[in-house]
């Protein structure tokens, strides 16, 4: 009589016998109990192998693991701040071109030819002044000053969206590690 | 912890190569583009410190064995032999864990794989870089090798009873 081979006994384990030899194999199993005790025990020690404890790592570890991966937090502030070196340059230009079209106007010394911007506040400053010469008083004041007497409300807007700025990147930058966190 | 263990045969060498492997996992972390799962990638990267480790002690588990082309169609041999009675369970049990141990890292990764972390061959793949056929052949050459070393354990049991 031709036994099973240990991997057709194996299939019959796994249940993974083809269709063709599922009949022969299951005949013969029938007929011999040295195939069947074989299969029975490959199956015993497999459902063994797979209920088997898994290893555990020592108490300590844990706590090892945080120390080395703490340095790397530490130095996040560093890190983040190469990471987006790109973005804070950018956002030093632009914030420095607003800067200057809006004071070079309010400075305008004799080295400071008209620009682009200049020119259109000076553009604004003289409808400003053509609208008050036919408005009232009272309704003047929902029409805003022109930019030469306000720099200071100026400066201020460019401080808040400068903080503003900030607070959406620190947002930005805590809501992506805490959603990193949470899709571990 | 399991599968560095089974590969390195050593507690603080598994110990150490489990905490490179998460330091690892933790900077590669904004790189992980959830194509696969989260536990195959990290498994992935325990898998190759292991391997890395494996290498520095000169042995390399990559190398494709002779005759892993197929799984060969033995029978199973007449001194090897299913027992005819059942055992103690527990007993059993810490006796398959302590040659799944003793299996050679080559063969005792992939069985870990399968059966302790109930893997399927695409996953294993995934993990080790094999292709299937290697991993088929692995496997089954672990399972027999775990089979054979069990059986040879109860013979020897049961002429000591004898």
């Amino acid at each position: 009589m031709n036994h099973l081979t240990a991997s057709e006994v194996l299939q019959v384990v796994d249940g993974s016998i083809v269709n063709g030899e599922k009949t022969r194999v299951f005949v013969h199993l029938e007929a011999c109990p040295r195939c069947r005790r074989e299969v029975e025990f490959s199956r015993t020690l497999e459902r063994a192998a797979r209920s088997a404890p898994l290893a555990k790592p020592s108490r300590e570890f844990t706590s090892r693991v945080m120390g080395s991966v703490t340095p790397q937090s530490k130095r996040s502030v560093a890190s983040w701040f190469i990471n987006n070196l790109a973005n804070i340059l950018a956002m030093a230009l632009v914030l420095t071109v607003v800067w200057y079209a809006v004071t070079s106007k309010t400075q305008g010394g004799p080295d400071k030819g008209p620009t682009v911007v200049s020119n259109a506040l000076a553009l604004y400053s003289e409808y400003y002044t053509r609208l008050r010469e036919y408005l009232p008083a009272d309704r003047m004041n929902v029409v805003q000053k022109p930019v030469g007497e306000q720099s200071a409300e100026t400066n201020k807007i460019i401080l808040f969206t400068a903080i503003s700025v900030l607070i959406l990147v620190a947002l930005d930058h805590i809501v992506a590690r805490k959603a990193i966190r949470l899709r571990n | 912890m399991t599968l560095s263990l089974r590969m390195l045969k050593n507690r603080e060498e598994a110990e150490e190569a489990l905490q490179d492997a998460f330091i690892r996992a933790f900077n590669a972390l904004p790189r992980f583009e959830w194509k696969s799962s989260f536990s195959t990638w990290f498994y992935r990267i325990v898998y190759n410190v292991c391997v890395t480790q494996l290498s520095k002690r000169g042995e390399d588990i990559h190398v494709t064995l002779d005759g892993e082309e197929g799984e060969g169609g033995f029978e199973v041999a007449e001194e090897g032999l299913a027992p005819d009675e059942k055992y103690e369970s527990d007993e059993f049990e810490s006796l398959v864990v302590r040659e799944i141990e003793r299996l050679p890292a080559l063969y005792g990764s992939i069985c870990t794989l399968f059966f302790m972390q109930d893997m399927s061959y695409d996953q294993i793949v995934e993990i080790t870089g094999l292709p299937l056929g290697t991993v088929k052949v692995r496997l089954f050459r672990g399972r027999m090798l775990l089979r054979q070393a069990v059986g040879r354990h109860i013979g020897a049991d049961k002429q000591t009873a004898a």
